[in-house]
């Protein structure tokens, strides 16, 4: 009953109710199919045959079971193939370390006393007096 | 005494013991779970939250991907093999 180019109806999964013809046969449990499903491994017992057989050789690729199946007017979606994308990759913050190095600049302005500056400067300015010797 | 909202039968009370006595809180009941529409068998994997939260969750987890979603598997697949024989 199950032979290759058999069509059949997936009666299991989200292709259920959808028209398949079996492509080659793997096991006596599992046979390869393609058509209006996707094209896959398949438990036996998850199909049922019908009465029409096309002609197709073993492992016939999907356009091949495409041409026939539209010959039949079985309608055949196909579905883009999905392409990986890469991981994004974590990048070093920078601009965060620029404006930590501003706070700590900020930081070190903030903590200079002004008045401590200001009595230095005014130290600097006025010349040392000499000391005298009050025995003299 | 329980505000005219609360009195309805969609809120399940809760009787809570505290040093007084009983307290009553109300609470609301949750939506029964998916029945298959022919055995009335229950579906699995369909969620059975407050109505407030399944607005938010995914279609994935409020219906299967397989056609009639609304049967079981087995009622899904007796239909189907069915229509193929008649065809047939």
């Amino acid at each position: 009953m199950l032979e290759i180019g058999r069509l059949c109806i997936k009666t299991a999964g989200r292709d259920a109710g959808k028209k398949t013809c079996i492509v080659d046969i793997i096991d006596s449990k599992f046979v390869l199919i393609d058509g209006a499903t996707r094209r896959r491994k398949c438990n036996v017992s998850h199909l049922e045959p019908l009465d029409k057989v096309i002609n197709i050789k073993k492992n016939a690729s999907h356009e091949e079971i495409k041409k026939e199946f539209l010959l039949l007017n079985i309608e055949v979606k196909d579905t883009k193939p999905k392409t990986r994308t890469e991981r994004p990759k974590k990048q070093r913050k920078k601009k965060e370390k620029s404006i930590e190095i501003d706070k700590k600049e900020t930081k070190k302005e903030k903590t200079k006393n002004p008045k401590k500056d200001e009595k230095k400067k005014v130290k600097k300015e006025t010349p040392k007096l000499e000391k005298t010797n009050s025995n003299d | 005494m329980a505000t005219p909202n609360k009195k309805s039968g969609s809120f399940r009370k809760i009787f809570v013991r505290v040093i007084t006595g009983t307290k009553t809180t109300y609470k609301r009941r949750k939506n029964n779970i998916a029945k298959c529409s022919c055995c009335g068998k229950g579906l699995i994997g369909i969620s059975k939250a407050f109505n407030f939260k399944i607005r938010n969750t995914p279609k994935t987890k409020k219906k299967a991907s397989r056609p009639y979603s609304n049967l079981c598997s087995a009622c899904m697949r007796q239909k189907i093999i069915k229509g193929a024989r008649k065809n047939a």
